[in-house]
């Protein structure tokens, strides 16, 4: 038997067991009550339901996680994309400045300036070095981060950033620790027959940049291939 | 000549109002599978993906569990009313198989149209509960009043799809009554065409190809309409009494 046969055979599994439940149900409860009681009982039903429904709306409910419109996603998207190419171009003063984290001094010894990294997804660091004219051993950085968002939730505060440490010549980024997060979503559309058109953006994937300003007698070493050209 | 002339309508009028009463008992089976929808609806469909080592994890629930288990039990009424036993109560009165079938599509309707409303309702019952009983992070959602025309729309598809199903159970039924190897052989030409390629072009420009709910709703009440004139013509070619 092909896979595809298999792959159809186990779908029709939750089918089939809903129609047996179904069945089972329609054959199985004959409740004989009267006339009266069954009218009495599709009044009340549908009265609750609709009790349900009201109360639910008017109900002072906790904050909720805000969801995104397709726009603000677009805009988020393309502030990612302008601002990374502004970045590469070395156009500081134009930077989104809301982007940026922190910014810090550090003096090194010798000559070799080491990019290390510490987690499991080392493509969500960037590193850009911009060359100055200079013979001090001062380099500045800068750590920016561009907009991320998962499932159109706004969930970027709780995204923690990556830490930047030095030891000695190395600047080792650390990713952030493990977690999980957990959303629940009610939705009242009808999804099983509908065909939306537009390509629904489901992830928004922002990055951490580290800018540094180091001078040129410096020599890089990036075992990871952190650095950005 | 008769005493008195009953037209058509006060026919079909009076047979609605009896067939109403008398499947009033299939309300405890919708209930149950109502239930039984909403246990499936937590968290029908759920995502998850990673993003700088911190996983999420985005829980929907949904009416869609809920209106598969209606639908089945739409299809099956549909069905349960042509058998034998159900038809026979229109000998009670002075009728027609026109005003018969008419009828009961009108009760496949009425039917629909408390199901569909109840379905779209019952979620809120979860809503309610998970609001005081859980401890998640709830993630915004339209409500009714936050978009009421969207809300109207998704009830009236809903009861359309499910009297579009319950008249598939109907004629379903009607070719059964007419002869058990009609509508085996109904079936399976159904099936056959079902791997085709026009067929699949066929359900894409009904089902899928629809720039809005409205024109999809549009489209199924013609489908149901044709099956219902078809099962009548259908009911027609049956004998008195079989």
């Amino acid at each position: 038997m092909s896979n595809t046969w298999m792959i159809v055979l186990i779908g029709l599994i939750p089918v089939v067991l809903a129609i047996l439940i179904v069945l089972y149900i329609t054959k199985k409860v004959k409740f004989k009550g009267s006339l009266r009681l069954n009218k009495l009982v599709i009044t009340f039903y549908f009265c609750i339901l609709i009790v349900f429904g009201v109360v639910y709306e008017i109900l002072p409910k906790e904050p909720m996680l805000e969801k995104m419109s397709e726009e603000k996603l677009q805009k988020f998207q393309s502030e990612n994309r302008i601002f990374e190419e502004k970045l590469l171009k070395q156009e500081e003063s134009i930077l989104n400045p809301k982007f940026l984290k922190e910014e810090w001094t550090h003096e090194i010894s010798g000559k070799t300036l080491s990019l290390g990294y510490i987690g499991n997804d080392s493509y969500s660091t960037k590193v850009v070095v911009e060359w100055v004219d200079s013979n001090a051993q001062k380099i500045e950085g800068k750590v920016y981060r561009s907009h991320i968002n998962v499932y159109g939730l706004k969930i970027e505060d709780k995204i923690p950033l990556h830490e930047v440490e030095w030891v000695g010549n190395e600047l080792v980024i650390h990713e952030p620790s493990e977690q999980e997060f957990t959303f629940e979503q009610f939705s009242n559309e009808l999804s099983l027959f509908q065909h939306t058109d537009t390509m629904e953006i489901r992830m928004v994937r922002g990055f951490t940049y580290i800018h540094l300003k180091v001078p040129k007698h410096m020599e890089i070493v990036d075992p990871l291939g952190l650095q950005m050209y | 000549m008769f005493l008195s002339n009953s037209s058509l309508m006060s026919v079909v009028l009076s047979q609605v109002r009896f067939k109403l009463n008398a499947y009033s008992g299939l309300v405890y089976s919708l209930i149950i599978l109502q239930l039984i929808g909403l246990l499936f609806s937590t968290g029908w469909s759920s995502s998850g993906t990673s993003i700088n080592n911190i996983s999420i994890n985005l829980n929907t629930s949904s009416i869609d569990s809920g209106f598969i288990f209606v639908s089945l039990l739409a299809i099956s009424v549909g069905n349960l009313i042509t058998t034998r036993a159900y038809r026979y109560d229109d000998f009670s009165f002075v009728a027609t198989r026109l005003s018969s079938n008419i009828a009961n599509s009108i009760v496949l309707l009425v039917f629909s149209c408390y199901v569909g409303i109840t379905t779209y309702f019952s979620v809120y019952l979860m809503r309610i509960f998970f609001t005081f009983y859980s401890n998640n992070v709830f993630v915004e959602g339209p409500t009714i009043l936050d978009d009421p025309m969207n809300s109207l729309l998704t009830v009236l598809a809903m009861i359309i799809f499910l009297w579009m199903f319950s008249s598939i159970g109907y004629i379903a039924g009607t070719l059964f009554q007419l002869h058990k190897l009609l509508f085996f052989g109904v079936i399976v030409i159904i099936v056959m065409l079902m791997m085709t390629g026009t067929w699949i072009r066929i359900s894409e420009t009904i089902f899928v190809e629809n720039s809005s709910l409205l024109i999809l709703t549009s489209k199924i009440i013609g489908i149901t309409l044709l099956i219902f004139a078809t099962s009548t013509a259908i009911s027609n070619c049956l004998g008195v009494r079989t």
